[in-house]
């Protein structure tokens, strides 16, 4: 008797565990891996998504040789939300599309102008999509243009701009959760970095660049865009940069590299009523080339140039604050936050009139650089 | 009945079959709750709650110490009469069912999301129960030495996953450390996690098999300080990686944020792991529930071979844990039963009452050792 129900025990265990797998059987073979996407708003018919997607040619990822064809194919259509059009796309995929090791997605601009609430929803919500995710959004242009870029040195064109911005300083992979996070936080409007299609006259054909970052109002809709240098700055400010380059006029240009940069930020309630920012801004400067007359090995000069140094990172600075403040109204310098954090019971009371607040609010730069190396030598050998 | 070896349990086993019941649901499902209620004080929360499930602990384990050898099947009959004591024990048994059958429910449906999309719910049940009816018909021992295996591979799992996100630290979103939605959100985030931690009342059941006479007390509220240790630093992390705010939406906070993971582009995709500790830990407080179900039935209906109640017992969390129609009932609408009626009344209420009588009774010389 015992025996017996030991055996039918064991014999229920292994149908268990066979059945299962059958189930959820997922072959390496049957896979396909889904490496960057792009959505656009479909002109002709509105409320409807256009998605594209770079896939990896198994077969070529796996010989791992240079061939002259691609390691890589672009397939394209059309749904009512981003899952909608996912499961439009696999009728044209003899293999099923794994979501999981996507790590960059494309946003046209004009749906950036219409306002991405919707296709932020699948991305937090499907199990098999990663939340960390870069968003891009591509200026004046469609996501669909950059996917079709041939970049010669990644095998998926699409990685490029997450290399870039990585060359450039910048943090990868967070993009997704701190946009979430900022939507979601105090005051803080949200940004997601840009990437735009270029055409270089003197060499003809498309490329593409990192151009900064785009500002997002509270309804998620596209405020406008910060440069390359404003973004860096940015980035320097709410401390995303590990590094930067300066150049001055000396006279004659002077360029340092900024390494270690820092950023300390120091808000007062005024009697008024309003808040001011203080924002000191540290780093130390590499000399990296001398195109003065200046020998740098004289105390004296070196000063000059550290002050100059300074007075350069202060105006770009206030350019920066400046468009923020007034142009585009948006606190993206977390100085909300910073306010919260310093100051939580004025922030309570007051936080739902930061949005106007923030616009006349006064902001001081403290620059605080020191140039801590000059290179191998004192002046320009060749200047007399 | 003869009491083998294979129903003792020593301390250090009762030490992690607390820690390891405690720590997976309840950092799975409450973490969430925390963030709803209390923002980035989130951790101060969770540590009122761990010193409110310490002092429930002791009270149970407290209770439990008074009558040597025996378990709460065979000291409530004692203690409360005949009559009243089988008839708490048989509302405990009650409970112990309903949360044992809703736990099956939220593992599946936790596994199912995870990692299967076509496999029926049954299947990832009936897998889990097979399981649990091969370690719990061996004794309460096997399930003691399974818990020593399984519970310092889950503290340092947590740890290695903590050791990972630290690079995506950022201290600054812990501040201000003023906490903004008062002592009143503090207390109300603590209450969902207090309520999963209380589940450590089942010591009510296990003291029993431990040899009388050992830190036994010290064992019981070390396990629940052990967990509560880990989800403070668990709610730690979520809050300096993914902010104060975003964990509020997520049902699996803790999922989340491991699928954050990537140290130099290489430790990546690890969600795995996060899986396998939910797993392990869900099958240790499963199988402690199966069995203090099935021994505690056994004793209520004087039934003399507890373990012939193991089959039955696994039958009804079967039939229980497919009852909810739909997530919400499971997951929202039996939490809030359970914060409402479970945690004033079988959770703090009954134990502290009895704990009181016990010892007025035991001053007075009435309950004579056994």
């Amino acid at each position: 008797m015992k025996r017996k129900a030991k055996k039918t025990f064991i014999i229920m265990l292994i149908f268990v565990s066979l059945l299962c797998g059958c189930w959820d059987r997922k072959e390496l073979n049957d896979q396909l891996f889904d490496l960057a996407g792009g959505i656009d708003l479909d002109r002709e018919k509105r409320e409807c998504y256009l998605i594209s997607a770079q896939m990896l040619i198994p077969a070529k990822a796996a010989e791992g040789q240079e061939s002259s064809k691609s390691d890589y194919f672009l397939e394209t259509s059309r749904g009512k939300n981003v899952y909608d059009a996912i499961q439009e796309m696999q009728k044209y995929l003899s293999r099923s599309m794994t979501r999981a090791h996507r790590g960059n997605l494309f946003i046209g601009e004009a749906l950036a102008r219409d306002g991405i609430s919707e296709i932020l929803d699948s991305y937090t919500r499907d199990p098999k999509s990663r939340i960390r995710t870069d968003l891009w959004i591509v200026k004046d242009g469609t996501a669909l243009e950059i996917m079709k870029i041939k970049y010669p040195l990644e095998k998926m064109p699409a990685m490029a701009p997450i290399k870039i911005h990585q060359a450039a300083g910048g943090e990868v992979g967070t993009s997704l959760v701190e946009y979430l996070i900022a939507s979601r936080g105090e005051g803080s409007y949200p940004t997601l970095p840009v990437v735009k299609m270029v055409i270089k006259p003197e060499l003809g054909i498309p490329t593409m660049t990192f151009y900064g970052r785009a500002v997002f109002s509270h309804g998620h809709k596209l405020l406008g865009y910060l440069d390359y240098d404003e973004s860096h700055n940015r980035g320097w400010i709410v401390g995303l940069i590990d590094s930067s380059v300066l150049t001055v006029e000396a006279p004659g240009p002077v360029t340092g590299f900024i390494s270690n940069p820092k950023s300390k930020m120091q808000t007062t309630l005024l009697k008024s009523g309003s808040v001011k920012t203080e924002i000191t801004i540290k780093g130390q400067i590499t000399v990296k080339e001398n195109d003065s007359p200046l020998d740098l090995t004289d105390e004296s000069n070196l000063m000059q140039l550290q002050r100059l140094f300074n007075q350069e990172i202060n105006k770009e600075m206030m350019q920066l604050i400046h468009k923020v403040q007034k142009t585009l109204k948006a606190d993206v310098l977390g100085i909300g936050e910073t306010v919260y954090r310093q100051h939580p019971h004025y922030w309570k009371r007051n936080r739902d009139k930061w949005d106007s607040n923030f616009v006349d609010s006064e902001i001081i730069i403290h620059p605080k650089l020191e140039i801590k190396r000059i290179g191998l030598q004192g002046s320009p050998v060749h200047v007399k | 009945m003869k009491v083998g070896v294979s129903m003792k349990l020593s301390t250090n086993q009762l030490f992690w079959l607390i820690t390891i019941m405690e720590i997976g649901m309840t950092a799975l499902l409450t973490i969430s709750d925390a963030f709803k209620k209390s923002g980035q004080a989130a951790w101060m929360s969770i540590t009122l709650a761990v010193i409110l499930s310490l002092g429930v602990t002791y009270v149970a384990a407290k209770l439990s110490v008074l009558f040597p050898g025996q378990t709460f099947a065979e000291f409530a009959p004692v203690i409360a009469g005949k009559w009243f004591g089988n008839l708490l024990l048989g509302s405990y048994l009650a409970v112990w069912f309903a949360v044992g059958g809703i736990i099956l429910r939220e593992y599946s449906d936790f596994v199912n999301m995870s990692l299967f999309s076509k496999t029926p719910t049954w299947a990832v049940m009936l897998m889990m129960i097979a399981v649990m009816l091969f370690c719990v018909t061996g004794g309460i021992q096997t399930l003691g030495r399974c818990s020593e295996i399984i519970g310092p591979f889950i503290v340092g799992t947590i740890l290695l996953i903590t050791v990972f996100l630290s690079k995506d630290f950022h201290l600054f979103r812990l501040t201000p450390l003023v906490p903004m939605q008062g002592l009143v959100g503090i207390t109300q985030g603590s209450i969902s996690v207090f309520s999963f931690l209380g589940e450590s009342v089942m010591v009510l059941m296990l003291i029993g098999f431990v040899s009388p006479g050992q830190r036994t007390i010290t064992a019981a509220t070390g396990g629940v300080a052990m967990a509560g240790i880990l989800l403070v630093v668990m709610s730690l992390s979520i809050c300096m990686v993914l902010g104060p705010v975003l964990p509020a939406y997520l049902i699996y906070p803790v999922y989340s944020v491991v699928q954050y993971v990537s140290v130099m582009e290489f430790i990546q995709n690890i969600d795995v792991l996060a899986v396998i500790v939910v797993i392990l830990s869900i099958f240790i407080k499963l199988s402690l529930y199966l069995f203090i179900t099935s021994y505690g039935t056994a004793k209520l209906f004087r039934i003399s071979k507890w373990k012939r109640m193991v089959g039955v017992a696994a039958a009804i969390f079967f039939l229980i844990a497919m009852a909810p129609r739909n997530l919400v009932e499971s997951q929202v609408k039996f939490p809030v039963f359970w914060k409402e009626f479970v945690l004033p009344i079988f959770i703090v209420g009954i134990p502290l009452l009895l704990l009181i009588v016990g010892l007025l009774r035991k001053s007075r010389g009435k309950l004579s050792a056994p």
